[in-house]
């Protein structure tokens, strides 16, 4: 092994393990136009990460980058120490329930019981039929875990929009997830249903790392352990407290992405 | 009643009216299964498209049966290629992402009427089943053309009840069923396929013209009630049991035209239904 590849090694093991996720160095284009510019960060077990940023300025993209929908132009993503594709089963991905079809014919059961799929084995002949009875005892739990139990049956496009958006959050645990990606969850929900989220968010933490998207800087500077505000590029900041003000001047001045680490101290890219 | 009892009395006496009568019995499934794939999935201008393309291989295999003597392609069999062609067209265009979809569906099904009514206009005496081609006619339909309805259902039966799982996640969340390892191209596809097979069939009973309404208005009525999808597509599948044996016989004992009185059966419950679930809202 090269002293190199070692150094890779023992750097993704800090705590004994391969850390949910690494980007080094990563760009990324959609044709002509420059998405994302050389950026690098890392989470590590256990963190609640969220990316705030403007509009097109990528947060979608790094979500994409991650679940290996797409692929870097340059630099390297890695997902538990390995490709995004071969890892993506451990990730739960929560989109907004708002992009559903609202005459969708599905039931809270149907949503959170997808969260299942692609784990009975890689086979086609596992992956045949009804889902099994271990299925659907993972399914209530995970209905359970986000205050929604006894509603497996309801029609999910009758639910409130936040009782939806803990449903995707529950489909996504339903998959045994290590790490949740959240893209903005709170986005079409009202103030009652977004503070449900958050503590939801606050008790999930403790099992998982979550990446959330979100516009709500106020409540992600509270709830994070790590910000980062992406607007194409990367730098890590040295400020711990994430205010309103400072960020309204982030978003119109030269600084594109800050990164407030309270982990990893301060650095300057 | 009474006014079915020549029907029902012509039913015990005629071949071709029992073949009308298991024609509308077996497609019913087919109509029920791929008509709520086709609402719930949004594709109804994919589903005109490949209608309107079927009449450029139906009119294509019967000029060359007639010009040239050729046995194959039969009618039945052209217009099947040609479905399964722009089914391949459609899943590719989808895929990529290029060209925007509906523009590239429109020229689809402006081709194929096109390129259909050049063929029949070119074969000698065939221009008078244009007709039926547009308009469908049940009581023409043939022993092996219901053998194949049957065979479609059960085929299509058991893709539902094997791929579920995996067809529910293609139509509800095509990124989430992505990254949980479907292969979603593969069950969309297969999907498409199924429903231009189902269209080419359906196409005999109500013709090109109203094949779109028969897959769409049974599943629209069972989708104001539903809460799950199969249990939209079994209730699909029995509304058009009940359209088609009843428009049949309605059409029969009124002398009217089958297909357009299946389909104006199924509109008019649609438009009851809804209004009664409007104002119960």
């Amino acid at each position: 092994m090269s002293t190199k590849s070692a150094l890779k090694k023992e750097q993704r093991s800090l705590s004994g393990e391969k850390l949910p996720v690494r980007f080094q160095h990563v760009s990324f284009s959609y044709g002509e136009e420059e998405i994302l510019k050389d950026i690098s960060f890392a989470i590590k077990q256990g963190d609640l990460a969220a990316i705030i940023g403007p509009n097109g300025g990528g947060k979608t993209t790094i979500l994409k980058l991650i679940l290996g929908l797409i692929e870097a132009d340059r630099g390297e993503v890695e997902l538990f120490g390995s490709a995004p594709k071969i890892s993506r089963a451990r990730v739960g991905y929560v989109p907004q329930y708002s992009l559903f079809d609202p005459l969708f014919p599905a039931s809270v059961r149907d949503v959170v019981m997808m969260g299942r799929l692609g784990l009975n084995g890689g086979s086609l002949f596992k992956r045949l039929g009804p889902y099994r009875k271990s299925d659907l005892e993972k399914c209530s739990r995970a209905l359970a875990e986000v205050g929604l139990d006894g509603l497996e049956g309801r029609l999910f496009t009758a639910l409130s929009g936040g009782q939806r958006q803990r449903v995707l959050i529950a489909r996504a645990l339903a998959g045994d997830a290590e790490l949740l990606l959240m893209d903005e969850p709170t986005s079409n929900v009202d103030r009652r249903a977004e503070k449900e989220i958050y503590q939801l968010l606050g008790s999930l933490k403790k099992e998982r790392s979550i990446i959330l998207v979100s516009h709500d800087t106020a409540v992600v500077s509270s709830i994070s352990d790590m910000v980062l505000c992406v607007n194409r590029t990367l730098m890590q900041h040295d400020s711990c407290e994430l205010t309103g003000d400072m960020l309204q001047k982030l978003y119109g001045s030269e600084m594109h992405l800050v990164l407030h680490d309270p982990h990893a101290g301060v650095h300057d890219d | 009643m009474t006014e079915f009892l020549p029907f029902l009395n012509d039913l015990v006496s005629y071949p071709f009216l029992r073949n009308a009568l298991w024609a509308s019995l077996l497609l019913a499934p087919a109509a029920g299964i791929i008509g709520t794939f086709v609402t719930v999935e949004r594709i109804n201008s994919m589903a005109g498209a490949v209608a309107h393309s079927v009449l450029a291989g139906l009119g294509a295999a019967r000029y060359l049966q007639v010009k040239f003597g050729w046995e194959y392609p039969t009618p039945l069999q052209g217009a099947a290629a040609a479905a399964v062609l722009v089914a391949l067209i459609v899943s590719a265009v989808t895929r990529r992402g290029r060209e925007r979809s509906e523009t590239v569906l429109a020229a689809i099904w402006a081709i194929g009427m096109a390129v259909g009514i050049l063929f029949i206009s070119a074969t000698p005496g065939y221009s008078e089943d244009l007709m039926s081609y547009l308009f469908g006619n049940i009581l023409m339909i043939k022993p092996s053309d219901t053998l194949l309805l049957g065979f479609l259902d059960l085929s299509l039966v058991l893709v539902i009840f094997l791929f579920y799982k995996d067809i529910f996640a293609v139509i509800f969340d095509k990124e989430f069923a992505t990254i949980r390892g479907i292969k979603v191209d593969r069950i969309y596809l297969m999907m498409l396929l199924l429903t231009s097979l189902t269209i080419v069939l359906a196409v005999q009973v109500v013709g090109i013209v109203m094949v779109i309404a028969l897959l769409t208005l049974p599943a629209a009525t069972a989708g104001l009630f539903s809460t799950r999808l199969w249990k939209m597509m079994l209730f699909a599948s029995l509304l058009s049991l009940v359209y088609s044996t009843g428009g049949l016989a309605i059409s029969y004992s009124m002398d009217k035209p089958t297909g357009a009185t299946i389909i104006l059966f199924a509109a008019a419950v649609y438009l009851l239904t809804m209004l009664m679930k409007r104002k119960k809202a």
